[in-house]
């Protein structure tokens, strides 16, 4: 009993020895080898590196004459670098850093800041489109056209509502043109259709000049020639509804008052060139 | 007294302490006397300027009226802002005269004797007589300086809404004046601490020291010098108390608008001052308090171009202007002994560089024949 033991565990320990001793197949034996000598080799390279091509300030070149063009700008603007000047004095608060994934489809390329022609009116133009859809203005075919009434939309659901908390600039939404079907649907109106927006901006890269010049005609085909001017607006029975958007009477009362209106009345009348049209009548 | 009652009474006093405590916090927003805020507290009040910076011209009126400017009115240094469009603005100058009267002179105040020392500081623009060059490299007031909310002191004794609202009632004991006695309160206790901390102190210099162009327009090295460092290795790891930029070139007895080039006996790094500063006697911190002149004089940034040259292991070319600044800088600035320990350094470093290789390769090398050296086995025992 005891022989049949000791032989049945020295063949399989004999059985077991064949089996160590065969050679691994040569693929696996190649990979194992690999993983061995790889990082063995990447470290040495790394040492190499280290050891030999310092980040030493001796290995720099600096230039003593400003060079006129500062390179590497664009690169500081794509990674964020100076997006907000860096000395900047008054604090800042959190209304500008809310994300907003429900955007006016312009600002994925006019920006924050659209307006900059206009200098005598740009910044003022520029704070409407932080509580305003670019089309609240810009949609308007002809000066009599009243086809189009606003909502807010919520900026982070896309959700529509007719009145929202916050004031001076400060909502969570912003205001958009609608139209009304003919069932009596509110229906979200853009100048721009989402999906061609989406196509110019897929194949923008591939546009040769000429391309591209008919590319942007063709996108801001929709957008109004006159946009709505500021005093059609801040005037009592406007361009906009503000009682519809669910502005309280008194606020109502001043966006509508005579010192808006004779704010911007003294625009056109001292600092605005006669050349520029801004549709007032 | 039965638990429930406790919880109820616990609430009310905490609501009350959160309603009434504080007393700070709920300061009162300036009225808006000149209209600024009509257009200027809409938040997408902006462009972009002609450089393609984007210029946010959003002025929050509650951080403001609590900022340590808060008791200004917007023109006081907006000079110019007459009429809209802002067409005639002229650039802030911290030096006007604000129109708010300094208490201890009685006059009124403006930041020039700020502006004064800082212009004969390393930062400032120089003399008349001897202007510095690229002026425009040069840090404004602004580069360093933000409106910053005024805080007083915490962590001493409690809760600083509690500690204010105790010291206060003293105050106003004498000072009948509440909002006097506030605004000078704050004013005070917000001077008593740091308003940045390690990280961000090295940041904001950073931001300027550590661009090696600009830099070697002045004939300074960058300040990856200082990266090399024990001091930035315990302020990297976040070591409370670890010495930043201001530890050593703005120790106690000295200020950040008046550092001074370390040739320069008034400066605390100046051979002559080195005891004192490493010791900082007097200061919260006594980093070294026996510090010796021998430790004194060691060097804390580690060896860069500047050394480099100076000992000639780095030759200035005529193609290579901006060398030949930084080697007008090192004669006065790098001494013989620091010529010496570079060299010897220099010696060590090579050492390493021949040594760790060999090291290391003959490590390889072992291991490869040992490789081999079992396949052979392997191969005579089939």
């Amino acid at each position: 009993m005891k022989k049949k033991i000791i032989e049945k565990f020295s063949s399989s320990s004999k059985k077991e020895m064949t089996k160590v001793d065969q050679p691994p197949n040569k693929s696996s034996s190649v990979l194992i080898k690999t993983a061995i000598i790889l990082p063995l080799v990447l470290f040495g390279l790394w040492l190499l590196k280290l050891v030999y091509l310092p980040p030493a300030e001796a290995k720099k070149t600096p230039m003593l004459s400003k060079p006129s063009f500062e390179t590497g700008i664009f690169h500081r603007i794509l990674t964020g670098q100076e997006a907000v000047s860096h000395n900047r004095f008054h604090m800042l608060d959190g209304a500008l850093a809310q994300p907003e994934p429900f955007h006016p489809l312009c600002t994925n390329c006019h920006g924050t800041y659209p307006h900059s022609k206009e200098k005598k009116v740009r910044s003022l133009l520029n704070f409407h489109n932080g509580f305003m859809a670019c089309a609240v203005c810009h949609v308007r075919k002809a000066a009599d056209d009243r086809d189009y009434s606003f909502v807010w939309v919520d900026r982070q659901t896309g959700l529509m509502a007719t009145s929202v908390k916050g004031g001076f600039g400060k909502y969570p939404a912003k205001i958009f043109p609608i139209q009304v079907t003919a069932k009596g649907q509110k229906r979200l109106f853009r100048p721009v259709s989402e999906k061609a927006a989406e196509e110019f901006l897929r194949l923008k890269d591939k546009f040769s000049p000429d391309q591209m010049a008919q590319a942007k005609i063709k996108l801001h085909e929709g957008i109004s020639k006159k946009p709505v001017f500021c005093t059609e607006c801040h005037k009592k029975d406007g361009y906009i509804d503000f009682a519809e958007l669910g502005f309280p009477k008194n606020r109502i009362d001043h966006l509508t008052s005579t010192e808006v209106a004779g704010m911007i009345g003294n625009y056109e009348t001292f600092y605005l060139p006669e050349a520029i049209d801004f549709a007032a009548d | 007294m039965r638990p429930i009652y406790f919880k109820y009474l616990t609430f009310t006093a905490l609501f009350l302490l959160l309603h009434f405590g504080t007393v700070f916090a709920d300061s009162e927003v300036l009225p808006d006397t000149e209209n600024c805020l009509y257009c200027h507290r809409y938040p997408s009040m902006g462009r972009y300027d002609e450089s393609g910076v984007k210029r946010i011209f959003y002025v929050n009126d509650e951080k403001f009226a609590r900022s340590v400017h808060g008791k200004l009115k917007c023109k006081s240094c907006h000079a110019g802002v007459d009429k809209i469009p802002h067409t005639d603005v002229k650039k802030v100058d911290c030096t006007t005269k604000c129109h708010i009267r300094e208490p201890s002179t009685d006059k009124e105040f403006s930041h020039i004797n700020m502006v004064q020392k800082y212009e004969t500081s390393v930062h400032g623009n120089g003399s008349k007589e001897k202007p510095k060059p690229f002026p425009e490299d040069l840090p404004t007031c602004k580069d360093c300086h933000e409106n910053r909310i005024q805080s007083s002191v915490t962590g001493l004794w409690g809760k600083s809404e509690a500690l204010s609202n105790e010291t206060l009632a003293r105050c106003i004991g004498c000072h009948t004046q509440k909002d006097w006695a506030q605004n000078f309160y704050l004013h005070f206790t917000h001077r008593m601490r740091r308003t940045r901390s390690q990280p961000e102190i090295i940041k904001l210099c950073t931001s300027c020291h550590e661009d090696s162009q600009k830099m070697a327009r002045h004939g300074l090295e960058s300040v990856s010098t200082f990266k090399d460092t024990f001091h930035w290795s315990l302020v990297k790891y976040g070591v409370k108390n670890a010495p930043d930029c201001i530890s050593c070139h703005v120790p106690v007895g000295y200020t950040t608008h008046d550092i001074r080039s370390r040739t320069d006996p008034m400066s605390s790094i100046h051979t002559l001052n080195r005891i004192d500063t490493c010791s900082n006697q007097g200061g919260m911190q006594s980093c070294h308090p026996g510090a010796t002149a021998e430790f004194a004089t060691g060097r804390v940034h580690a060896y860069g171009t500047k050394a480099q040259l100076a000992a000639g292991m780095k030759v200035a070319t005529f193609e290579d202007h901006e060398n030949f600044r930084l080697l007008e800088r090192a004669e006065v600035d790098i001494s013989k002994d620091e010529i010496f320990h570079l060299k010897v350094l220099s010696l060590i470093q090579l050492f390493y560089k021949v040594f760790i290789p060999l090291v290391i390769g003959f490590m390889a090398y072992h291991q490869w024949l040992d490789w081999l050296k079992i396949i052979r086995t392997r191969k005579k025992r089939r």
